[in-house]
């Protein structure tokens, strides 16, 4: 696979450049945008086969499209001279160039080969929590609030409850339960690494006491085909765990096992289904019988869920499920779209000004200086005396001397006879 | 050789950066010029992704994303330009543009 991958970059790559040199050397314009238009393509096969489904299509269509549509265009527009301008070169500038370049690429891949890429790699993020408790306690039904490194996350956290991922910094945080009256009902310390994700599931231990597991979440990509499933087991008994499908008596002969055994508060690993309902069955591994039954489960696609079998107040065993939304898919639309509306909302803003004003300024250049309409009087440039009128008619001065000036002229105002003139 | 890194890429980026160059150098034609700017700005555009690639964070898809943006401004002014110059002048030869010459 990556011996292809490694042929397809070579094949896309050696053919860019060489449309490169094509669009340096070409003399008619038409071919060298014909040359560039080949190297947008291969970019843009490159940028898929760098998981960037969305560049390529911008690619595609911003470059090889639009951009080289108003190249070409303004070519047929400006005619034969645009296209095969007069190439009078300066004397040793192509040598000149030449070594140049030379030296720069050297100079280039030098640096790239000795150049350590991975020492200034980003900081991870930092760390994310969320904190879940089921604790059965009749003090911890109510009222109840949750503190986190000495900040109140959630109040009225009661029996169920589950916190909403909280980010925090790398380091050790005590998570503490407060009961309505004041007193701690439960305390511990966790400890979160940079770029980590985790799930605080506090329960009944043993005899009651309150004790805490940590789950690692996975947050990373789930298609929106699938849903990625966790199963912890906060019960005091070890458990089997059968999907029955649609709601049917179980069959542990035949229907699939989800975890063979869980421990108490133990989780089972993370595991990818298909997304729709499930039906889970829970099974006492000591008895054998069937402690929990679902009702029919709607897991979403694109999601990782924590499925938490916990004792409630009255003893019996319930689910609880957690989804959490998973990242997008690096690279496609929605992760670009994401950052740009998160992280870059401003420059966005901006970008959108400068093509307004790129807009504009193209109106302004491409519609040239107007041309000065000289305002004079136009009823005086097209008027002529009745006399000049009657002269040009009959062609005969003694007529326009002797009538014109005396009946003519006095008879008519001046814009009648502009109506008159032809 | 076999597998492939982030230094190919970059490296090709900067084979089409340098033949850019040179076409901004070599070539007489204005349009052409334009041409050659394009093609240095989608080899930077090439390296970006490239990172991006690498170090798994989508902020230099962002980027290019900009980067696209603003050639097509900078196209579109641009070619205006040539249109009215081209009018005036007669030509779109940059050897013969020379009124702004001190």
């Amino acid at each position: 696979m990556t011996d292809l991958h490694f042929w397809l970059f070579l094949l896309v790559g050696g053919s860019a450049v060489a449309a490169a040199v094509g669009m340096l050397l070409l003399r008619n314009a038409v071919y060298s945008a014909l040359c560039l238009i080949y190297i947008m393509g291969a970019l843009a096969l490159l940028f898929l086969m760098l998981d960037a489904p969305f560049l390529a299509l911008v690619q595609v269509a911003v470059y090889a499209g639009a951009v080289m549509v108003l190249f070409l265009f303004v070519m047929m527009l400006l005619g034969n001279q645009a296209i095969s301008a007069g190439e009078r070169e300066i004397r040793g500038l192509p040598i000149i160039a030449s070594i140049a370049a030379t030296l720069f690429i050297l100079v280039a891949g030098l640096a790239i080969q000795s150049g350590d890429v991975d020492s200034r790699a980003p900081p991870p993020s930092p760390p994310q929590l969320r904190v879940a408790q089921y604790l059965p306690a009749e003090a911890a039904a109510e009222g109840v609030e949750l503190w986190i490194g000495g900040i109140e996350t959630a109040a009225d956290f009661g029996y169920g409850s589950v916190s909403a991922f909280t980010t925090l910094p790398a380091g050790q945080h005590t998570i503490s339960l407060v009961a309505a009256d004041g007193s701690r009902l439960y305390e511990g310390d966790v400890t979160l690494a940079a770029g980590e994700s985790a799930s605080w599931l506090i329960y009944a231990g043993e005899g009651g006491a309150p004790q805490a597991t940590r789950i690692t979440e996975d947050g990373s990509h789930v298609s929106l085909r699938e849903s990625r499933v966790a199963l912890v087991n906060l019960s005091d008994r070890p458990l089997a765990v059968y999907d029955t499908g649609s709601d049917r008596e179980l069959d542990p002969a035949r229907d699939p096992l989800w975890a063979a055994e869980l421990a108490p508060g133990g989780a089972s690993e993370k595991r990818l289904t298909e997304r729709g309902s499930v039906d889970l069955a829970f099974v006492d591994l000591a008895t054998g019988e069937t402690m929990l039954r679902t009702p029919v489960l709607e897991l979403a696609g694109g999601q990782s869920t924590l499925l938490v079998a916990a004792a409630d107040a009255t003893g019996r065993t319930v689910l609880h499920d957690h989804p959490a939304e998973t990242a997008d898919a690096f690279g496609s639309p929605a992760a670009v779209g994401h950052s740009l509306f998160r992280r870059y909302l401003l420059p966005f803003e901006m970008i959108g000004v400068l093509l307004l004003a790129a807009l504009v300024g193209g109106i302004i250049v491409a519609q040239g200086q107007r041309r000065e309409v000289r305002r004079r009087d136009v009823r005086r440039r097209v008027a002529r005396t009745l006399a000049a009128a009657i002269e040009a008619q009959v062609a005969d001065p003694a007529v326009g001397s002797a009538a014109g000036e005396t009946t003519g002229a006095a008879q008519l105002p001046p814009s009648a006879g502009v109506a008159d003139g032809d | 050789m076999g597998a492939i890194q982030i230094e190919h890429y970059l490296m090709l980026s900067a084979v089409l950066f340098t033949l850019g160059v040179l076409g901004v150098l070599l070539r007489r034609n204005a349009i052409l010029v334009f041409m050659s700017v394009e093609l240095m700005l989608n080899a930077a555009n090439l390296a970006l992704v490239a990172f991006a690639r690498h170090w798994g964070q989508s902020d230099g898809h962002v980027f290019v994303f900009f980067v696209v943006t603003v050639a097509a401004a900078e196209v579109a002014v641009g070619l205006a330009l040539l249109v009215t110059i081209f009018r005036t002048r007669q030509s779109i030869n940059i050897d013969e543009l020379r009124m702004m010459e001190g």
